[in-house]
């Protein structure tokens, strides 16, 4: 019986420094970054839009400072608002993201504008994005790109 | 007898609640106070007046080829509608009016709009000329100088209007609605005719 305990005991203790060793090595993620897609070129349009869903996992506010694409001169980021009928569009220079907060970039609301394409896009491609971010640094990621009608719902 | 009672009751209690969650059907309406005839440059360079759609149902978008994300967004919406149609689609015809005519020429809006399947008609002409078809529709317009490699973008009314085979606004569609409203919609002004 003492000895069982004994057996537990070892057991527990190994298992938290298991536990301990797991929990320092995974480096806790700041950032949530979902559901990353890209416009396909309309041609002779030469705009596209990116959308994705971008959460702050810290306790600390962060800021998404700019996005650089190879395909593209420039991006911006916009957010729409509407004014009796009127769609506004203004375009933000960096985005807050609050502790625990989520910024959606969505068809139809904020998006994110690729300025200036070098290739068409085409449906089924994968196009890969920087995201500069104040405290996290740079991010990379790919994002697919898809035909915009079929995503209107 | 009594639990049979209670569980028709029950099941009738259930099915007419059911009936009465299903939305009204939307309602058509009138806009005398919008609308009206109008001549513009179509993608093939051609004149082009609203009187030779008569006998069609028409959905009217004002947009501009640069635009990012709500014309792009707002003509696939309609191209999702058409295929929601189905069949019917055929009685529906699709308008999309430039606000941007310094840019937006016959051949660009062609190009532009051989993207959508569904062939919906592009609309360019002299500035005054679009002001004018704006003015019918009550559309506002401000063109915003950017300062970007873009140049300049329009704030701009997103409603798209739906108009019936006599020529006449019957319905607002708004930038919320979804493909499947749109359908709906149309599907109730076609019965009508």
């Amino acid at each position: 019986m003492k000895k069982s305990i004994q057996h537990m005991g070892t057991f527990f203790l190994i298992a938290t420094f298991i536990f301990i060793f797991e929990s320092c090595n995974k480096k806790k993620e700041s950032l949530k970054i979902e559901n990353a897609w890209v416009t396909e070129s309309i041609p002779g349009s030469g705009i596209n839009a990116a959308y994705m869903k971008i959460t702050n996992l810290s306790d600390k506010d962060e800021t998404l400072l700019s996005i650089d694409c190879d395909n593209f001169e420039t991006a911006e980021f916009h957010s729409m608002t509407e004014e009796g009928g009127v769609m506004k569009m203004n375009q933000m220079d960096s985005v807050l993201i609050k502790p625990g907060a989520a910024m959606v970039f969505e068809p139809g609301g904020a998006h994110i504008m690729l300025l200036k394409s070098k290739h068409d896009l085409k449906a089924g491609q994968k196009i890969s994005l920087n995201l500069h971010f104040q405290n996290a640094g740079i991010k990379s990621l790919t994002g697919d790109v898809k035909k915009i009608e079929d995503e209107a719902k | 007898m009594r639990k049979n009672i209670f569980i028709i009751l029950s099941a009738f209690f259930i099915v007419t609640s059911i009936a009465n969650c299903k939305k009204e059907p939307p309602k058509l309406d009138m806009f005398p106070e919008l609308g009206g005839d109008f001549t513009l440059t179509d993608q093939d360079g051609k004149n082009f007046n609203l009187k030779d759609l008569r006998g069609k149902a028409v959905i009217l978008f004002f947009g501009y080829t640069n635009c990012p994300d709500v014309c792009p967004i707002t003509l696939a919406k309609i191209g999702a509608a058409y295929k929601k149609l189905g069949d019917s689609a055929d009685g529906v015809k699709t308008l999309f009016i430039t606000l941007d005519p310094e840019r937006d020429n016959s051949q660009k809006i062609k190009k532009y709009l051989s993207y959508f399947s569904y062939g919906p008609i592009g609309l360019t002409g002299r500035l005054e000329d679009i002001v004018k078809v704006t003015g019918l529709f009550k559309v506002l317009f401000v063109k915003r100088l950017t300062g970007n490699t873009n140049g300049y973008l329009f704030d701009h009314s997103t409603a798209a209007f739906l108009i019936d085979t006599k020529g006449r606004v019957r319905h607002l569609f708004g930038q919320n609605d979804r493909a499947d409203t749109m359908a709906t919609v149309i599907k109730v002004l076609l019965k009508q005719g």
